[in-house]
């Protein structure tokens, strides 16, 4: 084996297999080294990339900057993320697609509030915990006006003295509602409930509560 | 003697007119007038969490940044999450047409709100409805 071009290591290079052809890099730096056609069983059947561990075992982040420790550490942290989600939404269809979301985060509770005030509720029960709390709200609903349920939210969190939970607007959102989610620190997730939506959502309370 | 309090929610700055009346009712009566429904709501939490909750809580049913209908709702759920005696609320209706949902509350008395261009005499109205509540409070009956 050629030693590396740009680092000199001459040892086994780690290989990256594809469909049609496999690329050599360099052990320690991540350099490209060669690009051939698979000659064995272990390229992989579906076209999808596989990535061979070192053979020493050793793992060395590449200097090339494609991937960084952040990249690395950011999804797990995510995953250990930790506290309550509280979703207003009196759209029963909602909760299905928003649950599953929030299966991926195993120590995020998920509860669902249809009304405002049981939302209020399960807000000051929860102030005394050390947990953080997340509070998604669906802007079409009706019997508490979602803006209206941020600012008692925040009112209550100020009287009482208590940390403030993480507020989340979803919906259709309009210009007035977003400016009134400026004013209370919240966030805005504008768009129809769909799958990918309902996975910003738990994915933007997850970041928060790492 | 410890002070009991008055919330009110006064958008129209009724309260400058009630406070000598209010002094003269009961000298240890103090009014806290908040321009907003969520600065009425952050004093209600705050006075329920020093475990004095006001003893009357005046909300007219529109507010700004939340409504008067929601603000009562809130503070009935608050106190009850926190354990503390419901305040009585008088409701100021600003529509006879609308629903008198204030009797789902509990404690609360829905009244016709008056003309705000007479403050004076609206105010006067709203005291004596005060110490009507604060006598059916007492079971004293009216002094």
């Amino acid at each position: 084996m050629m030693p590396c071009t740009a680092c000199g290591h001459s040892g086994e290079p780690n290989r990256l297999f594809f469909a049609d052809f496999e690329l050599a890099i360099c052990a320690k730096c991540g350099f490209g080294v060669g690009l051939a056609q698979p000659t064995n069983e272990s390229a992989t059947m579906d076209g999808q990339p596989k990535i061979e561990t070192p053979s020493t075992g050793d793992v060395e982040l590449s200097p090339t900057g494609a991937f960084t420790a952040a990249d690395l550490t950011e999804a797990d942290a995510t995953r250990n993320a930790r506290g309550q989600a509280i979703v207003v939404t009196n759209d029963e269809e909602t909760y299905d697609v928003i649950d599953a979301a929030f299966s991926d985060f195993a120590a995020i509770g998920c509860v669902f509030a249809d009304k405002g005030t049981g939302a209020i509720e399960m807000v000051v029960s929860r102030l005394e915990s050390t947990d953080r709390t997340g509070v998604l709200i669906d802007a079409q609903n009706d019997d508490y006006p979602a803006s209206e349920l941020g600012y008692a939210i925040r009112a209550i969190e100020t009287g009482l003295g208590a940390k403030k939970a993480d507020i989340v607007f979803f919906g259709e959102i309009d210009s007035e509602t977003e400016a009134d989610a400026r004013r209370i620190g919240a966030t805005i997730q504008n768009g129809s409930m769909s799958e990918s939506l309902a996975e910003m959502l738990a994915r933007s309370i997850a970041d928060r509560m790492v | 003697m410890t002070k009991r309090h008055i919330l009110m929610a006064d958008p129209h700055g009724l309260a400058e007119f009630m406070k000598p009346a209010l002094a003269k009712l009961n000298p240890n009566l103090e009014l806290l007038a908040v321009a907003d429904g969520a600065r009425c709501i952050t004093a209600h939490a705050k006075l329920c969490k020093a475990k004095i909750p006001p003893l009357v809580t005046v909300i007219p049913d529109e507010l700004d940044l939340v409504n008067g209908r929601q603000a009562a709702i809130t503070l009935r759920t608050v106190e009850r999450t926190l354990g503390v005696a419901a305040t009585a609320i008088i409701y100021l209706q600003s529509e006879a047409g609308d629903a008198d949902e204030s009797k789902q509350w509990g404690r609360a008395v829905a009244i016709m709100q008056g003309p705000v261009d007479q403050p004076k005499r609206e105010a006067m109205r709203l005291v004596k409805a005060i110490a009507k509540v604060l006598s059916q409070l007492t079971g004293r009956g009216r002094k």
